[in-house]
């Protein structure tokens, strides 16, 4: 390392003790941030001293499969780092190497794959930094152009690519030029991704990498979304045609015109079948259980299946009993216990996000439903994307109760309402739950990307009382305002004119990505 | 008295729904069913015949450089039909993409296309995109327009040409320059508002369904909706934009 960036690293771990010593904050972007702005080249230096396994990146679901992976890498008993949390522009990967590799992933190989922190893991650390630390990181899809060419993976994944925040990333085109791009300024790369998403295959279709595609073979039965970001051909221009659609625009594809089509899958996830307990499909003659619902986890889960098994640094009992592990604490499903009650919650970001939800609700009978949706700039400020959800699907659910929340649950209302779905805006979860308090069963909350984390931290408080009390932590006066969220088709009046602006209290500041 | 449904034409829902366009269509669609009033939408593909003669409402929305690619031919085989639509006072809703088609030419990348020429307009490319939530006050309703706009396109409107409104607090408009948003011509309303346009602003929905039954010589009083839940979500936005 230059000078410059031995600086810039030291600046920037500086900050990082200051700010959980004197803050009791964790890393974020910060320190990734201070030593970006030292030595704006100090990525590359860092990225020598490890082995750059796999970098993620896609629209949804990068998140939980790069945790999904590295929980998979950690069995290998090398040291890992890993930017879990999500923080996955430049800065949060610089971060995440300042930091360097995860407490207590240091083992024997072939000890238990749940990880476990021993006081002395550290000098665990010590002793294995012969074995370069592996890494695995999510990245944000524009932020591609900068991480790849300096961290030069051996391999790249990309999951899918949705409409998504376009007022921040203009159109999907743009998005798939400069993945193209970085892929070609790293050739060595080999290109892991998607082939039942036309728009990931257009991309192994320009590179010169190595390329290899996933996919699910084998009619799902699901009815298709309403609104698919493209269904027409990347190369003509002309329509697709499909056999089966997964969801979206994902499934087994062929243009018409010029037979442009899903490319051979080297992963494919075949006979996949929902249990109780999420799906199970087979693959390479082994059966994978993804252990949580939503057919997205089938891509997480094969996309964690191919990287474990392009890595060699996997076996395959560990990749099962790392992925059954899995237990996501970042609000992404996960189920807060209230005794008679819980909560379920889950980010989405997107329609494709959102009608992914809205199956997952429907196939629990869900009937009580919140959606907390900001519009700060991680989340994009336009949200016209809340009329391509079909949430007409859930307006036919009896007994519903909807709320809303977030900076512009006013936007989300009025989408409710035009579904036929009346909601009644809500500050917080224990609003919720107070109006719902006649109900036993689950509660369902969606946000968006920096509605989550506050909806998380509720509810963790929420959670942290019921425990210590074994009180049900909101009141639990019945009240009478709360109706059936059908609205009357014909009257469509509206009991309480809520003409207040959401409070100020419930916009979420700034953080993540 | 039985009425004969209020017709929608929808054209290329499939590729021109860039920022939740077919918004616009549900929300013609409910406010049409809320009140009773028959409704049929009629969605024109790519393939399919356009057939103008029974449409009261034509909606047309934006899409993406390679979508508008894709249609701009299918569109322009339309252009007598639809041009005859606008002249006989057909009612028109064209957002974004679908605004900049009505002019006489329009920029894609450094390409300039011919438009429609319904509207003495043209569009041309400028430095950056105009993006940001946006607040206009039209002629045709009291309240504020409320809307995202996300354009690359400047539209400059002819002499003559009624803008849809004048653009407040920091709203970019046509082209950032001469304070217009939009186009209004007869029954005709160009946009580059979406959000999508109509859900927010329902007092515009309703001209657009007066003007379609004013037309058919039917003119009826359109029965009153309770809009608490719309007028706080615009009343919101436009606070938040310093327009009280």
């Amino acid at each position: 390392m230059g000078f410059r960036s031995k600086l810039a690293a030291f600046a920037g771990r500086a900050a990082r003790w200051g700010g959980e010593t004197f803050m009791h904050r964790a890393a974020g972007n910060i320190p990734g941030a201070i030593a970006l702005k030292i030595d704006p080249l100090v990525l590359t230096d860092l990225a020598r001293q490890v082995d750059p396994v796999i970098v993620v990146s896609g629209t949804n679901g990068k998140t939980t499969t790069t945790n999904l992976i590295a929980d998979c890498l950690a069995t290998s008993g090398r040291p890992l780092v890993c930017n879990r949390e999500g923080n996955n522009l430049q800065s949060g990967v610089v971060t995440a190497l300042l930091v360097g590799p995860e407490k207590g992933n240091v083992r024997e190989a072939g000890a238990s794959s749940t990880p476990k922190a021993s006081p002395d893991s550290q000098t665990a650390v010590g002793a294995a930094v012969s074995a370069k630390p592996i890494v695995c990181f999510e990245c944000d899809e524009l932020y591609t152009k900068f991480v790849l060419p300096r961290v030069k993976p051996r391999y790249f994944m990309l999951l899918n690519l949705f409409r998504d925040q376009l007022d921040r990333f203009g159109e999907i085109d743009r998005i798939q030029d400069v993945i193209a791009e970085a892929l070609l300024k790293t050739p060595e790369t080999i290109f892991i991704y998607n082939g039942d998403d036309p728009l990931c295959a257009a991309i192994a279709d320009r590179v010169s990498n190595r390329s290899f595609a996933f996919g699910i073979k084998g009619d799902l039965g699901l009815s298709a979304d309403r609104v698919s970001d493209s269904r027409f051909c990347q190369k003509c221009g002309g329509v697709l045609e499909y056999e089966y659609v997964h969801y979206d625009k994902l499934g087994a594809y062929r243009c018409k015109e010029c037979g442009w089509g899903r490319p051979e899958l080297k992963f494919a996830a075949e006979n996949v079948r929902a249990t109780d307990e999420g799906f199970v499909f087979d693959i390479d003659g082994h059966e994978v259980r993804t252990g949580q619902t939503g057919v997205y986890m089938v891509y997480n889960v094969l996309a964690a299946y191919a990287a474990s098994k392009m890595s060699f640094l996997v076996e395959y009992d560990g990749f099962q009993k790392s992925v059954l592990a899995y237990r996501p604490t970042n609000g992404r499903l996960q189920v807060f216990d209230f005794g008679e009650r819980s909560v379920m919650t889950n980010l989405a970001k997107n329609p494709t996000g959102f009608n992914q939800n809205i199956r997952i609700v429907l196939q629990e009978q869900g009937r009580v439903l919140a959606l907390f949706v900001n519009d700060n700039d991680p989340d994009g400020h336009d949200v016209s994307w809340f009329w391509d959800i079909d949430f007409e699907n859930w307006a036919h659910i009896e007994g519903l109760k909807a709320f809303v929340g977030g900076s512009r649950a006013n936007d989300m209302q009025v989408r409710l309402k035009y579904a036929g779905i009346k909601a009644q805006i809500v500050d917080n979860v224990a609003q919720v739950m107070e109006a719902t308090c006649a109900e036993d069963g689950r509660a369902y909350i969606i946000a968006n990307y920096t509605a989550l984390p506050e909806v998380r931290r509720e509810l963790e408080k929420l959670h942290a009382e019921w425990e210590s009390t074994g009180n049900i932590p909101w009141s639990e006066q019945v009240s009478n305002s709360v109706q059936d969220s059908q609205s009357d088709k014909a009257q469509n009046i509206v009991q309480d004119s809520n003409i207040n602006e959401v409070s100020k209290g419930n916009q979420v500041s700034k953080e993540g990505n | 008295m039985t009425v004969k449904p209020l017709t929608i034409v929808h054209l290329f829902p499939e590729l021109l729904n860039l920022y939740g366009d077919g918004g616009n269509v549900i929300c013609l669609r409910r406010r049409l069913e809320w009140r009773g009033l028959p409704v049929e939408v009629q969605e024109v593909g790519m393939g399919d015949a356009m057939d103008f003669s029974r449409a009261d409402i034509v909606f047309i929305g934006g899409g993406a450089d390679r979508e508008q690619m894709i249609v701009k031919d299918a569109m322009m085989e339309r252009k007598a039909e639809l041009s005859a639509y606008v002249a006989d006072g057909g009612a028109l809703l064209a957002v974004c993409g679908g605004y900049q088609f009505l002019g006489h030419s329009y920029a894609m990348d450094d390409v300039v296309v011919e438009g429609l020429g319904i509207i003495d307009m043209e569009t041309v490319r400028g430095e950056g995109r105009l993006i940001g939530n946006a607040v206009i006050q039209s002629d045709i309703c009291d309240m504020p327009i409320v809307g995202f706009e996300n354009h690359g396109g400047r539209t400059t409107l002819g002499s003559g040409v009624n803008p849809l409104g004048r653009v407040l607090g920091k709203t970019f408009g046509n082209n950032g320059q001469d304070g217009f948003e939009g186009v209004h011509q007869g029954n005709l309303i160009g946009t580059y508002l979406h959000g999508p346009l109509l859900p927010k602003n329902p007092q515009v929905a309703d001209w657009l369904i007066a003007r379609a039954y004013e037309r058919r010589g039917n003119a009826i009083e359109l029965e009153p909706l309770d809009d608490a839940e719309e007028l706080a979500a615009n009343q919101v936005m436009a606070r938040r934009l310093g327009v009280a």
